[in-house]
């Protein structure tokens, strides 16, 4: 990186994808804290949202050949790539949950369970269209540009604070009064006259475009993507980073996000873990799911009136 | 040019190891009411244990993969009283996530334990014997009829038939299988009429935790390596049966294990799929049938 190198270059990245993580436990929040639907596939709507960044970028790749030349590749690729995202990433969330969100809500989970996998096979099988397992270079026009680093910090900050602010005007309006009832009581909901079955489909399909707009900005940030970055195990990561922030509260997702990336990157400097770092990692991780759903479901900075679950 | 008969005998020792996996997953769904998403690392604890008793311990492999089942047992009689009890007033997706974190907890000890590498039982090479090989011609089309079987694959689909007929006696014929199908049908009803509801809660984790154990010693026994991830990797096929039999309905889920299966097996014949998205035919199997009949074949009902 031109400009900035050593720790501020560090605190730099750690900030740039704690907003990441913040920005889809955004998302998460509001399909689970909100309005109570179980997300299964974070990590794979975030990675469609990067693999398609991934795809625009390139000059001369499938993007171009679809749209034309001159929109993929360059720096006009980027705010295409974010739109683009939010929006593939939402039509695949509606096409999972149209089917299941008449029904009880753990077929939600059992369906985006199987998206998930399906996502990864592709990923990993397409060679052609995602580099396969041996991964895929993201042509990121931010490249080599001076405070490279910065600028990606402003822009995944930027995300973050439009995707919040938006959150949170929703959530107080009458739409997320009806989202919250859902949550709590969908039958009384119902009864009042709210097509709940819509305002679920809306709140996933927003949650899981949110997440796509966050693979954008992860594409940006790793600059070379492979599917192991997308499995469900980050699906969980993104969970615990909501579940200790807060569930059901747009500030305490947004903590949660920091949170997370605070603890994935600590143990790295702590010289005992060494190899069986991430084995470890994973049990702190089912650990704190279960201590946080027996004795503090709503997270540090959670909605206090949420009952729980739905 | 596949044989069709060599397919749907793939399927149905397939669905012999999901079968196993499938009744449990089920009984639990409809007993406690909620997804458990730990199933498939009772999978592979199960076929983890019989590597420990087999190959470091040296006992027979039977006896091995007995002990095992047993010590599964043991843990699921845990699982439950050590957690699950605390959580018998959660909601449904409440235990969901909590069975995630109990994965977590199975798929990191054996990482940590066993590392990452697979493994295997290094059990003798079984050669299939051709009891088919012919091809006959049935309106102008070549009909391949071949069929390879083996003692292995033999073995396994006697196991899941066998297991099946076990679980529907235990179900029918014992007081305890009696009492977990009106607990499953109405729970406070149960309760009120004298069910120790309790210990049919904690029974049934015994029963499903030491199916899946078997399945994954069966599952690691047919496909011959053992990883951290193997039960996972079949979870949602279990899923799947489970969905596609009714949620709750164990007669449900053991026809949905081998439909799921040879529906599988002949996704292979779709040309340009192969055997890459062998997966995600189950997940559109299932998406289908919540489509049109999300109830399932059996609805719920448990006979």
């Amino acid at each position: 990186m031109a400009g900035i190198t050593g720790p501020a270059a560090f605190l730099i990245s750690i900030l740039t994808t704690g907003a990441i993580y913040a920005t889809l436990s955004l998302g998460l929040n509001l399909q689970w804290g909100y309005t109570g639907l179980f997300n299964f596939s974070v990590a794979a709507f975030w990675g469609i949202g990067a693999y398609t960044t991934a795809l625009l970028l390139q000059p001369d790749g499938i993007a171009a050949a679809v749209l034309g030349p001159g929109l993929t590749g360059g720096p006009v690729a980027i705010p295409l790539a974010i739109v683009l995202s939010g929006l593939i990433s939402g039509i695949a969330a509606a096409i999972v949950a149209v089917p299941v969100l008449r029904l009880r809500g753990d077929y939600l989970a059992i369906a985006t369970l199987g998206f998930a996998e399906t996502i990864r096979l592709i990923l990993l099988n397409e060679t052609w269209l995602s580099g396969g397992g041996s991964g895929m270079l993201v042509n990121s026009p931010l490249a080599g540009v001076d405070y490279d680093g910065l600028l990606r910090l402003a822009l995944s900050t930027g995300v973050l604070v439009v995707v919040y602010s938006v959150l949170r005007r929703g959530i107080d309006s009458p739409w997320g009064r009806v989202l919250t009832g859902i949550r709590e009581d969908e039958d009384a909901t119902k009864a009042l006259g709210k097509d709940t079955v819509s305002f679920k489909l809306q709140s996933f399909v927003i949650g899981s475009a949110i997440m796509g707009i966050a693979g954008t900005l992860i594409a940006l940030q790793i600059s070379f993507l492979v599917p192991g970055q997308f499995n469900p195990e980050w699906t969980f990561f993104i969970w615990i980073g909501m579940l200790l922030g807060g569930t059901g509260s747009n500030y305490g997702a947004l903590v949660g996000g920091f949170m997370l990336v605070a603890l994935l990157n600590i143990p790295r400097y702590v010289p005992e873990f060494g190899g069986v770092l991430a084995d470890a990692r994973l049990l702190v991780m089912g650990v704190l799911i279960i201590v946080m759903m027996t004795y503090k479901p709503t997270g540090l900075f959670g909605d206090v009136n949420l009952t729980e679950g739905s | 040019m596949v044989s069709a008969i060599q397919l749907a005998y793939n399927g149905l020792a397939f669905g012999s190891v999901i079968v196993l996996a499938a009744m449990g997953l089920s009984l639990l769904y409809g007993i406690g009411n909620f997804a458990n998403f730990a199933h498939g690392e009772l999978l592979t604890v199960g076929a983890y244990l019989t590597l420990l008793l087999y190959g470091a311990v040296g006992l027979p492999f039977v006896l091995a993969a007995v002990l095992s089942i047993g010590l599964a047992v043991a843990l699921g009689v845990l699982i439950d009283r050590g957690l699950m009890v605390h959580h018998r007033q959660s909601s449904s997706l409440t235990l969901l996530l909590i069975t995630v974190g109990v994965a977590f907890i199975l798929r990191s000890l054996i990482r940590i334990v066993w590392s990452s590498s697979p493994r295997s039982y290094g059990l003798p090479l079984v050669v299939d014997q051709q009891v088919l090989d012919s091809t006959v011609t049935v309106a102008g089309y070549d009909v391949v009829l071949s069929l390879g079987v083996s003692g292995k694959s033999l073995a396994i689909i006697a196991v899941g038939i066998l297991a099946a007929t076990g679980v529907h006696l235990f179900l029918t014929r014992t007081k305890t299988g009696v009492a977990m199908r009106a607990t499953s049908a109405n729970r406070s009803l149960s309760k009120v009429t004298g069910i120790d509801t309790e210990y049919v809660a904690t029974t049934t984790w015994a029963v499903a935790a030491g199916l899946a154990a078997l399945s994954g010693v069966v599952l690691a026994y047919s496909s011959g390596v053992i990883y951290p991830r193997m039960g996972f990797d079949v979870l949602l096929v279990v899923f799947a049966a489970v969905v596609l039999g009714g949620i709750g309905s164990p007669y449900g889920a053991m026809v949905g294990a081998y439909v799921i299966s040879i529906a599988r097996e002949f996704s292979v014949l779709i040309p340009g799929v192969g055997s890459r998205y062998k997966l995600a035919v189950a997940f559109l199997v299932m998406i289908v049938v919540l489509l049109f009949k999300p109830e399932g074949i059996y609805g719920g009902k448990w006979s």
